[in-house]
């Protein structure tokens, strides 16, 4: 049922291959891979398990405040910081989840949960002396690149970006084609249905949701490297949790791929409308962008990804 | 540093605020507990009408409290022109793409009032925005004293509406049993029609209101849609009682904890109120009230 | 019908002219970046300091344009930041790997200037900070950042002296209060309010933040009035403000109020009324400061955008923009090594760029202007210089 996604593999090859060429393509591809991984991630845990996360930006901003704190208050290499970093965002899920499964937190109620520990992260970070406050930290450049990470070209963000997505496509596939995929849907589609063929639901859903909070918090601390900047409203707010979720709607929550077609779509479009028209109108660029998120939310309740095989079926 | 004077006026405050919530997300909570639809959009209605209440006072003089009446239906008809323009259509996709829908209207209306308002503050200078009544050692502020007021009869009479009136029984029908209703017979869509047109209309109430307390923007009312989620979610889904319960502790907290803390750690207390009600009472603070 | 077809035609090759005479064009201008939130939260002050912006590149333009380039014209690439950190420092990039520029200005707040200053210094661009005060950005030692706009820690030394000279006879303000939004701006602004007030001997007796868009702000109010202070100092954008304002006017509390730059001089507050009369501001800049470059300026935007007065923000652009020309001018280069090399020795002592209320505007050896603020009343609802007395319109009312 579940195929290897050989072709989005492969397009994504050859666009970090035809981006090593131009600075800003390898941006808009870096930016493209990072969402795309990150709502790849939130895909397993809430299109493959129904775990509506509506806080992944918590796990996020746990891995990009770990390395920037690391690198900033004890100039740490990202790479020393990045275990920590996962870890840390593991366990929180773990505690996370163990709190709202044990009270049959489901659906929206557990999106709503997840909110709260995210935005409860965020006004804390924002207090918090130690990580900068609202002003955020600024990561130094200087040492060796490869272990500071603070590249001057762009090139190495690109394939590093590219490993993490890959590796994340792959365990996708291979979990998704394992029992753990099967176990998930079931969950997905029928809790209690589930449960009572045998399906050990509490601990499947954890792993749902720890691995996907592991994942993002790499994309996080990945972050960090690049803009070399953090602050609460950037990886802590609610929009970026919220992004995850618009993007795997357009590109398709059924599929593997289907967030990393979302942000490949949506992601240039937002560039080539801002720069097209962002600068010389108020607003029109995003009344656009708008518009077109809703059309194809009402309009492609599949998702993009759906589009090909509906026209095979037919 | 905080003495009794000090907390006594963190009450009121708080309580002022609160009341201010609850006008919110009342709306919120009949639509949500109604259609089960989570309106990202909510905060951009109440934008729309608090640009109304600005318009009213500035263009024609009429004040806020007056213009209620004005900007009250014209709420209700954005309410149903939204039903039949985009919810409808909604309601046939997955719950998700909803979600996706209201978000992309959120972010629709904000850019589209920027580019007809530009981003600048309008205010409402009343006279009485610094006159204050004195309850104890504590002050309220007359504009938001009004608000609060303003806010209880309007969650009593709907309160009234859905107890007493045939139209509520077919509401609190759909709210309880989607399935159910349908098999009495109940037309889903006149009742959602009308779960939104009442849904929106209320901040028909709460914008020229708040407008004269706050200040108008295009983005001021995303500023109050997380907070009615908590609100609406604490109080359980489409209970009146719940949502003022919700807002005014929420309010409380806010302000009490803002006494001692920062405004940051104090909007971080709502939230973890959330999660403790969420995870003790899943139902809603007035859980009996939801006839299972 | 063939009418129609050789109409077509003829406008078809009109227009392929019409865009090759744009590209020949092109050719000939110098390109500076301009990074600013034209959408988000901060668009307002994003769109008004773009029409500073282009005040001054028309002007610079009408003027022969750089000189020492054949009088080549400069053209503003300007790339919305929508108020968002990543996304300025992606619009960073692309305006120096594809906008060709040869320097960049911006951007707005300090989270929005932090990650594209940091791109630009390690592409070897230069960089003008336009208008973000955060110490640290000029203290990262980045050879290509150069500010125009004041450290935060100086507008509390400004606001110091300007206590200080306000202290006459028994009127003295001995003990101040800090309000202020707790967001990046508020939290920076009021720390260093209060470690340089409290080097100086001044006491801060209360510490009161809010969040934004807080219907009810009496708490905060009351506890500034408990806390017998002389002063209340505000940072805060105005929308926030003016609902403070109230509160402390309902409670019946009259400190010397002093609020904070943009947030206070700004057109929202006379809307107002009653209470934000006799406030003070500390500001980087006002429309009445008597220097006759400053109101060169006033003068023109007022005949370019409809009678506006510019804000403190627009006039920070508008010097910009001016000595991003001078620099390139002086450069007699596009390359953005050479502009560098040239905005580092760069002296503004007059002229159209010399707007800031200082005499001088040049950069030391870490990029940092040195630049002062000067305090705005308001008296009879508008905005009046009053300190300091080099370029105050009246003395300040009590």
């Amino acid at each position: 049922m579940i195929r290897f996604p050989l072709i989005p593999v492969l397009l994504v090859v050859a666009g970090f291959a035809a981006a090593t060429q131009d600075r800003y393509l390898m941006d808009v591809f870096v930016l493209t891979c990072l969402y795309g991984t990150m709502a790849v991630a939130w895909n397993l845990a809430a299109g493959f398990t129904g775990l509506l996360s509506l806080g992944h930006s918590l796990f996020i901003g746990i891995g990009a405040y770990t390395v920037a704190y690391g690198v900033t208050a004890h100039g740490l290499s990202p790479w020393v910081m990045l275990p920590l970093a996962v870890l840390i965002a593991v366990v929180c899920a773990l505690a996370i989840g163990v709190l709202c499964f044990r009270y049959g937190l489901k659906g929206y109620y557990f999106g709503i949960a997840t909110l709260a520990f995210s935005e409860i992260a965020f006004f804390l970070v924002s207090a918090a002396v130690w990580l900068g406050r609202s002003d955020g930290m600024m990561l130094p450049a200087g040492g060796d690149p490869w272990i500071s990470l603070q590249f001057r070209a762009k090139w190495p963000y690109g394939l590093m970006i590219l490993v993490v997505l890959l590796a994340t496509l792959i365990a996708g596939w291979a979990l998704l084609r394992a029992k753990t995929g099967y176990y998930w849907r079931s969950i997905r589609d029928n809790e209690e249905a589930a449960e009572a063929l045998g399906v050990p639901i509490f601990g499947f859903k954890l792993f749902s949701f720890a691995l996907s909070a592991g994942i993002v918090a790499v994309c996080g601390a990945f972050y960090a490297c690049y803009v070399a900047f953090v602050d609460p409203r950037s990886v802590l707010g609610v929009e970026l949790s919220i992004q995850l979720l618009v993007f795997s709607i357009i590109g398709g929550m059924g599929l593997l791929w289907g967030p990393l077609l979302g942000a490949a779509i949506l992601i240039p479009a937002s560039e080539l409308l801002r720069i097209w028209i962002g600068a010389s109108f108020y607003g029109v660029n995003i009344v656009l962008y708008a518009s077109l998120l809703i059309g194809l939310a009402l309009f492609l309740p599949q998702g993009l990804g759906a589009l090909r095989w509906r026209r095979r079926v037919s | 540093m905080v003495t009794f004077d000090i907390f006594a006026q963190a009450v009121v405050s708080g309580l002022a605020n609160g009341a201010i919530y609850a006008l919110v997300a009342v709306g919120l909570t009949l639509v949500f507990g109604v259609m089960r639809i989570i309106n990202f959009a909510h905060g951009e209605f109440l934008m729309i009408a608090m640009y109304a209440g600005y318009f009213a006072w500035a263009l024609a003089g009429i004040d806020p409290v007056l213009a209620i009446f004005i900007v009250t239906p014209l709420l209700m008809l954005i309410g149903v022109l939204l039903y039949d323009g985009i919810i409808r259509r909604a309601l046939a996709a997955p719950e998700i793409n909803q979600m996706a829908v209201t978000l992309g209207l959120s972010l629709l209306l904000q850019n589209l009032a920027l580019m007809t308002f530009k981003g600048d503050n309008l205010l409402i200078p009343l006279a009485r925005a610094t006159e204050s009544i004195a309850i104890g050692p504590a002050l309220l502020q007359l504009p938001q004293a009004i608000a609060a007021l303003a806010s209880l009869l309007l969650i009593a009479a709907l309160w009234l509406v859905l107890r007493l009136t045939d139209f509520g029984i077919m509401m609190r029908a759909v709210a309880q049993s989607r399935d159910g209703a349908v098999l009495c017979g109940i037309g889903l869509g006149a009742v959602y029609r009308w779960a939104l047109c009442i849904g929106i209309g209320t901040l028909g109430i709460t914008g020229p209101l708040l407008a004269s307390t706050l200040y108008v923007n295009p983005h001021v009312g995303a500023l109050f849609t997380l907070k009615a989620f908590v609100i609406v979610i604490a109080g359980g889904l489409g209970n009146f009682g719940g949502a003022l319960l919700g807002a005014l502790l929420v309010g409380l907290a806010e302000s009490i904890a803002g006494a001692w803390f920062s405004a940051s750690i104090a909007a971080a207390v709502p939230f973890a109120l959330l999660i403790v009600a969420m995870l003790w009472r899943p139902e809603g603070l007035i859980a009996r009230r939801v006839a299972r | 019908m063939l009418s129609s077809m050789i109409r077509r035609g003829a406008a078809a090759a009109l227009m392929a002219c019409a865009l090759s005479a744009g590209a020949a064009l092109a050719q000939d201008t110098v390109k500076i970046g301009v990074l600013l939130p034209i959408t988000g939260n901060n668009a307002a002050d994003g769109g008004r300091m773009l029409k500073a912006h282009e005040l001054a590149a028309r002007q610079i333009n009408e003027a022969g344009g750089i000189k020492s380039l054949g009088g080549a014209k400069v053209e503003l690439v300007v790339a919305d930041i929508q108020s968002k950190p990543e996304i300025s420092r992606s619009e960073a990039d692309r305006l120096i790997t594809r906008g060709n520029v040869s320097l960049l200005m911006g951007a707005w707040a300090s989270a929005t200037t932090i990650p594209a200053m940091q791109i630009s210094d390690r592409n070897g661009v230069p960089f003008i900070v336009t208008s973000a005060v955060t110490d640290s950005i000029t203290e990262q030692g980045l050879k290509n950042v150069f500010r125009v706009a004041p450290k935060a820690k100086w507008f509390a030394e400004n606001v110091a002296g300007f206590m200080a000279d306000l202290n006459t006879g028994d009127a003295k303000i001995r003990k101040v209060g800090l309000a202020f939004e707790d967001g990046p701006y508020g939290q920076s602004v009021s720390k260093n309010y209060k470690e340089t007030l409290l080097a100086k001997g001044v006491f801060v007796v209360a510490e009161e933040s809010f969040k934004t868009g807080t219907p009810d702000l009496s708490t905060q109010a009351a506890k500034l009035k408990a806390s017998g202070a002389d002063a209340v100092l505000i940072v805060s954008y105005v929308d926030d403000e003016v609902v403070l304002l109230r509160a402390m006017a309902a409670q019946k509390f009259n400190p010397v109020i002093i609020g904070f730059g943009g947030g206070h001089v700004h057109q929202t507050l006379l809307q107002a009324g009653g209470i934000a009369e006799k406030t003070f501001g500390i500001v980087e800049w006002m429309p009445d400061v008597a220097k006759p470059a400053s109101l060169a300026f006033v003068k023109a935007f007022a005949a370019a955008f409809n009678n506006e007065i510019p804000l403190s923000n627009q006039a920070q652009a508008f010097s910009s923009t001016w000595i991003a020309a001078m620099a390139i001018d002086a450069a007699a280069s596009r390359d953005p090594a050479k502009v560098r090399d040239a905005l580092a020795r760069i002296k503004v002592t007059d002229g159209p760029a010399a707007v800031l209320p200082d005499d001088v505007i040049e950069f030391d050896e870490r990029g940092q202007n040195t630049v002062g603020a000067v305090v705005a009343q308001v008296i009879d609802g508008k905005f009046v210089t009053v300190w300091p007395a080099s370029v105050a319109q009246q003395k300040p009312v009590r």
